[in-house]
């Protein structure tokens, strides 16, 4: 159930942006930042600290349609980049499709919209000795590519510098509905806009 | 320019990393169904402490304070029930004898997870050995059960713990239940020792047990993914046709009054 009310979010979500109307302008851009992901949820080290924001670099590009009345519709795929592992064992990276819609107003715009983010994590297999109990033993390691998929939300607001370069802040809202399990990351970005292509 | 944006890429590509997870087994079984219940053996429990009631309780804190947070994956671990077991859940061995554990089959859990106290020695290497765990219920790739056994013999290390590290060590346990092996980091709750300060997973828990179940939002085919699912390739494909579908829509309907885009 909590499944099809993702579904239902997206549905309206896209209803209204098919009132707005017509398409006045368009913007490519490209945007690099950081990626804090899960903040406050993750243990850093032994004295029980949690995570606020580590070096997550991302890259990502958007195709924005102005629309009327100040709103426009902001579709956006990015990544960030691979990590290797501590011991080189595990790669992950993330990808996100997010369609955003936004507000602009003077020189500041604001951001909401809906997407998702897919968590790669592949690792080539093996085994890792590894101390247990009063002795070693030999872990298997993961061998094979795994992606899970998040439906996420997305709210921020952003600056804009100049008709070339702008910045904004973006949160991902995972699985919003769902107290247990919600966590958020925080993407923080520099932008370029080409303008129209 | 070209010789620094190159440098400064691979600066940033090293200075990334991400944590490693093990696995308990090379065939990454994993449990069948997203949700596994967590039942503990009743009146088994002598020096360690607490009453299986009170067992019960750490075991839904475990599960609510660390494995049932993780936002990527779709295992959610319950506290279950206090049930009466087979004697040999406090006396038997987890393993069989002379082998380098192959499940006591007289001990197989049938369903979710088991947890028992049990003062066999054999079971334990030392007093300072907490637990262990082995799913010992398999089919295929498929854990049917698991079966945690805390050492409850006169002496044990575990009496001597706050409820807090009673929590994590439990939680710990829970990991290996569903398919983790240990963490060579010790920010992570699958590292190989109790750490007092324990609160939160670590980054390479949460990748552990979403690498076993990934989540599948926002719409699921069944309850068992496996490695590579064409499933996952059909939500990045969903993503970015929904985006593309949208851009096409108002592009087909409203491409009309094309200005250059007001930016100061």
């Amino acid at each position: 159930m909590k499944n099809s009310k993702y579904s239902i979010i997206l549905f309206y979500y896209s209803f209204f942006f098919l009132i707005l109307g017509k398409v006045y302008a368009y913007d490519v851009s490209l945007s690099v930042g950081n990626l804090c992901e899960y903040v406050g949820k993750i243990q850093t080290d032994d004295s029980g600290s949690t995570n606020l924001c580590g070096f997550d670099p991302l890259i990502a590009g958007t195709f924005e349609y102005q629309l009327k009345n100040q709103f426009s519709l902001a579709p956006e795929i990015g990544l960030t980049f691979p990590k290797s592992g501590r011991d080189s064992y595990i790669n992950k990276m993330s990808l996100f499709a997010i369609a955003n819609g936004k507000y602009n107003y003077s020189n500041y715009h604001f951001i909401a919209g809906v997407g998702l983010f897919f968590t790669r994590l592949s690792s080539s297999g093996g085994n890792e000795e590894l101390r247990n109990g009063t002795g070693t033993a030999s872990f298997p390691l993961a061998n094979g590519v795994v992606y899970s998929r998040n439906f996420i939300l997305n709210f921020g607001a952003g600056y804009d510098f100049n008709k070339d370069w702008s910045a904004d802040v973006l949160a991902f809202l995972f699985n919003a509905l769902h107290k247990e399990d919600r966590a958020v990351s925080v993407a923080f970005k520099g932008i370029y806009h080409f303008g129209e292509l | 320019m070209r010789p620094i944006i190159y440098l400064s890429l691979g600066f940033l590509l090293q200075l990334t990393r991400a944590q490693a997870f093990t696995l308990n087994n090379s065939a990454a079984i994993v449990f069948a169904h997203d949700e596994v219940s967590v039942n503990i053996a009743s009146n088994n429990c002598s020096n360690i402490g607490i009453d299986e009631t009170e067992l019960l309780s750490i075991v839904a804190d475990a599960v609510d304070s660390y494995w049932n947070k993780s936002p990527t994956s779709r295992l959610k671990l319950r506290a279950g029930i206090v049930s009466s077991q087979l004697a040999a859940f406090k006396t038997g061995l987890i393993c069989n004898a002379n082998t380098s554990c192959d499940p006591n089959p007289t001990l197989a859990v049938s369903s979710g997870v088991l947890i028992t106290c049990n003062n066999n020695s054999s079971n334990f290497s030392s007093n300072a050995v907490l637990a262990v765990t082995v799913p010992n219920n398999i089919s295929g790739n498929t854990i049917l059960g698991s079966l945690i056994m805390i050492n409850d013999q006169v002496g044990n290390v575990f009496i001597s713990k706050s409820r807090a590290e009673k929590v994590s060590i439990i939680a710990h346990e829970l990991g290996h239940t569903f398919g983790l092996g240990h963490s060579p980091v010790s920010d992570s709750l699958m590292y190989y020792s109790t750490v007092s300060m324990r609160k939160s997973l670590g980054a390479d828990d949460i990748d552990g047990i979403t690498y076993l179940y990934p989540k599948q939002q926002p719409v699921t085919c069944g309850t068992i993914t496996e490695k590579n699912n064409p499933n996952s390739w059909l939500g990045l494909l969903i993503g970015i046709g929904f985006i593309s579908l949208l851009a096409g829509l108002f592009d087909k309907i409203q491409l009309r009054y094309l200005k250059l885009r007001p930016r100061v």
